[in-house]
């Protein structure tokens, strides 16, 4: 094998070939998480919009913290269910942190908003969340991802308008539904479509 | 005037383990065995060369009860690489 000798040309083309294979894999399984915390969000949101109209109660609010409770048993469920990450890329750090800091934002403004009920708290975490999907679309280089977040910005200015009114909960589901739902099913189906496991034979 | 081409980069699967790890930030030794289709025992020889030669940082940990090798290239790696790279342009554009 290191008495293989090789063209400059052949060269070229294993380096190239092999950060192309690199690159395929970025995109596989990008759409789990993605549809887990749009799914535990619109679940959550009609819900609590059938409880507002039926119970009448201010208590329903606390029903909101559904959201990381289910999220986060989902994500537990993803993380055991695919095989184990055998690589690691700059982009999957890149997108770790943007929804580390997103998410821990979005927490931290939730609760803040139990003490401030003046705070827009459907209209921020809907343009933070949408935010968040446009930067990862932006990351990844992936259109979907970037058209449906930039809609989400715009729908999360209705639940300004609408901020009176309970229809805003439901305002806020299209958000999540139009944002991650969508694009979510979309980015899957994708990576299902190809084939990212190409397996070029370096000979021996 | 051909530039000189780094004999331990010029080694087609040192080569191709080189460029995987270029373009991530640490990759387990499963996955450079599945992408360069090499066995296992060969590219532990090429990682060890590699490793000798300063280019790749090995890590041998556990993921959960199974033993996982995380290989990540140095600075020295990329540097090495990046000349490398140059020395070929100079062969193809002549």
């Amino acid at each position: 094998m290191d008495k293989k000798l090789m063209t400059e040309k052949e060269s070229l083309e294993l380096i190239s070939q092999m950060i192309q294979n690199s690159k395929r894999n970025v995109k596989s399984n990008a759409g789990g998480p993605t549809l887990i915390w749009g799914y535990a969000t619109v679940v959550t949101s009609i819900l609590i919009y059938i409880g507002i109209l039926f119970l009448k109660t201010n208590a329903i609010m606390f029903g909101w913290f559904f959201i990381p409770i289910i999220g986060g048993v989902g994500m537990y469920i993803l993380n055991k269910r695919e095989q184990p990450v055998l690589v690691k890329t700059f982009l999957d750090r890149v997108i770790n942190y943007i929804w580390m800091v997103f998410g821990v934002l979005a927490g931290v403004i939730s609760i803040a908003a139990f003490l401030f009920h003046q705070m827009p708290i459907l209209f921020i975490i809907g343009i933070l969340m949408s935010a968040g999907i446009v930067l990862t679309g932006c990351v990844i280089n992936y259109k979907p991802y970037i058209i449906s977040g930039i809609l989400g910005v715009i729908i999360s200015f209705f639940c300004l308008v609408y901020m009176a009114d309970a229809f805003s909960i439901l305002i806020f589901a299209s958000i999540f539904v139009v944002s991650m739902i969508i694009p979510g099913h979309m980015a899957n189906h994708e990576s299902g479509d190809h084939d990212f496991s190409i397996k070029p034979q370096i000979s021996q | 005037m051909f530039k000189e081409l780094n004999p331990l980069l010029h080694s087609e699967l040192r080569l191709a383990v080189m460029s995987l790890l270029i373009s991530v930030e640490e990759a387990d030794f499963v996955y450079i065995k599945q992408q360069t289709g090499a066995t296992a025992g060969n590219l532990s020889v090429q990682i060890d060369k590699l490793q000798k030669a300063n280019y790749i940082d090995v890590k041998k940990t556990f993921r959960g009860k199974m033993p996982c090798t995380l290989c990540k290239i140095t600075q020295t790696g990329v540097a090495a690489f990046e000349e490398y790279v140059e020395a070929i342009k100079s062969y193809i554009i002549k």
